[in-house]
């Protein structure tokens, strides 16, 4: 394919797949524990980290990951106490770095890439962007694959899991520090407005289609790639804005998966 | 003195657990000797998981002295497995992708240790304890599409998939028509006999817990009553449920706990 012969479209592809990898992959869990406000709320964090990144003239990257781990582990703390529920933590910590970062950005006086940041802009990553990615996606993957069965237990049912010996406050902390790292590489391609689709919707469109566990995370890593794909050769094609057009494709998924699994009940209770 | 070898399973002294200025637990003091089955009864709100979570090592901030297999339960590491546990009614998610085997073979992580696949070893330990139950036939269905009986002989097989000594269950009845409850209760007595159990069990059907039980405690707060079935009076009961309750233990058929309109 011709368009895939410029530097900035195999980058593009390159961070489009990786990113909708280990977003569909962390989406599994997200969904069922029914924390899908989480992608929302550390998304919303890295704006801060970014703005403080462009004030004090250090890498934006970097700030928005410190932000974002930052606020994963605040949320892990404050909802561990169980005084506040873990959506008012969320709540509660998304709108005080988006006022930081609003704050931020006033002070310094210069034109910043604000749009970049809530849209993302997928064709104007870097060599060293797709460096970072694949650092985290290694990291990601790796992690998820040695704890698999750990995460599976933890999502299924916190409480028993600690009766069983499963170290869940580890677990339950590096589940929210890999959803930090992911969110900061994911807002390169979608931006902090649109990540949490990639995070929730891969997931919803595969257990609307099976009820086992490895088909799922299968499925929900298929729809992330496919996703990601499609949506990057359209907004090419159409001239529309990548973010966008990848996360109006998976919510073209989620009505084929919601439709087909009604059409297969209906079929089964005739 | 090693309370293991002296027959006694679980030891509380003096126990005593409050969150804040709400007092949960006051003055409990309670054996359970090997191989007995205690039943635990009381109102709602009396504290009872509280104690179960407390024997589990679930709980931590409590005062007074507390003896599972002669350790204290929030530093148990491998003995841990000694123990199964059915909790209150699982609040799990009825649309989640697991079946029956992966739910038992989850009681079997911890002893798999980290970072390690679950074997043919494992599988078969989770069979058997399917099997156990009589539940081996629904082994691949979903575990949100089983009936309330169903979960619960799968739970029950989780518990046991370490062949644990001690059983711990959490009301294992609430929700389940009384024919199951009472295939249930059989099925609690031959797993205690067959596997040499040590059972504690909290429960409101109070008819299961008249004929079953060799002790009976009654919690609200307090520790009310501990005994033998057969000794608890009616006086006793209504004081421990503040309010008027049908005679249990007396008479041919056991009786529910009723409020009077
Ligand atoms: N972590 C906690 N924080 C505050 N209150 C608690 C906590 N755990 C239990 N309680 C309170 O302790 C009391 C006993 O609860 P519980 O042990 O669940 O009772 P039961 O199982 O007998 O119905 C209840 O009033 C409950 O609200
Ligand atoms: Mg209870």
């Amino acid at each position: 394919m011709s368009i895939f012969s410029f530097g900035f479209m195999q980058r593009a592809l390159v961070a489009g797949l990786l990113v909708g990898l280990v977003c569909a992959v962390l989406s599994v869990y997200i969904v069922l524990r029914r924390m899908a406000f989480v992608g929302h709320g550390i998304g919303h964090a890295s704006f801060g980290g970014v703005a403080l990144g462009v004030l004090a003239g250090v890498n934006t990257t970097f700030m928005a990951l410190v932000f974002c781990t930052v606020t994963a582990v605040a949320i892990g703390l404050v909802s561990q106490r169980k005084r506040v529920s873990e959506d008012s933590a969320i709540g509660i910590f998304l709108v005080a770095a988006m006022a930081l970062g609003v704050l931020f950005i006033s002070l310094k006086k210069t034109f910043v890439d604000v749009e970049g940041f809530l849209f993302g802009n997928i064709l104007a990553v870097s060599h060293s962007d797709i460096v970072f990615i694949i650092v985290i996606t290694v990291i990601v993957l790796g992690l998820v694959s040695l704890f698999f069965k750990e995460l599976f237990y933890f999502s299924f049912d916190e409480e028993m899991a600690a009766v069983s010996g499963i170290p869940v406050t580890f677990i339950r902390f590096m589940l929210l520090i890999l959803i930090a790292l992911t969110v900061v590489v994911a807002i390169k391609v979608v931006g902090v407005i649109l990540v949490s689709a990639l995070l929730v919707i891969p997931a919803v469109c595969a257990t609307q289609l099976t009820l086992d566990f490895k088909a799922v995370m299968g499925i929900s890593i298929l729809g992330g790639l496919i996703a990601n794909f499609l949506g990057l050769l359209l907004s090419y094609y159409l001239n529309a804005p990548s973010g966008a057009t990848i996360v109006l494709v998976l919510f073209g998924l989620f009505i084929l998966s919601y439709g087909f699994r009604g059409a297969r009940e209906r079929l089964q209770s005739r | 003195m090693n309370d293991s070898a002296s027959g006694i399973v679980v030891d509380i002294q003096d126990l005593n657990y409050h969150v804040g200025d709400l007092v949960i637990l006051e003055h409990v003091s309670l054996r359970v000797a090997q191989n007995s089955f205690l039943g635990v009864i009381g109102p709602n709100g009396a504290g009872k998981t509280t104690l179960l979570k407390i024997i589990l090592g679930l709980v931590s901030h409590y005062t007074g002295t507390v003896r599972v297999f002669g350790r204290d339960p929030r530093k148990m590491g491998d003995m841990r497995q000694k123990i199964g546990y059915l909790p209150q009614q699982a609040g799990f998610d009825r649309t989640f992708p697991a079946n029956a085997l992966e739910v038992v073979l989850m009681g079997r992580y911890g002893v798999i240790g980290l970072g390690r696949r679950p074997g043919a070893e494992d599988r078969r330990k989770a069979m058997e304890a399917l099997e156990r139950v009589g539940a081996a036939d629904i082994a691949k269905r979903q575990i949100g599409r089983l009936s309330g009986g169903q979960q619960q002989r799968v739970f029950i097989a989780r518990a046991l998939v370490n062949e644990p000594d001690l059983l711990i269950m959490d009301e294992p009845t609430v929700g389940i028509d009384t024919q199951t409850q009472a295939a249930f209760t059989e099925l609690v007595l031959e797993l205690k006999q067959m596997l040499e159990l040590t059972v504690i069990m909290v429960s409101h059907d109070t008819g299961m817990v008249a004929t079953s039980v060799d002790t009976l405690a009654c919690v609200n707060r307090h520790l009310h009553f501990h005994g033998a079935p057969g000794e608890l009076t009616q006086e006793e009961l209504e004081q421990l449920y503040e309010c008027p309750v049908e005679a249990l233990f007396h008479g041919d058929v056991p009786h529910r706990v009723v409020e009077k309109h």
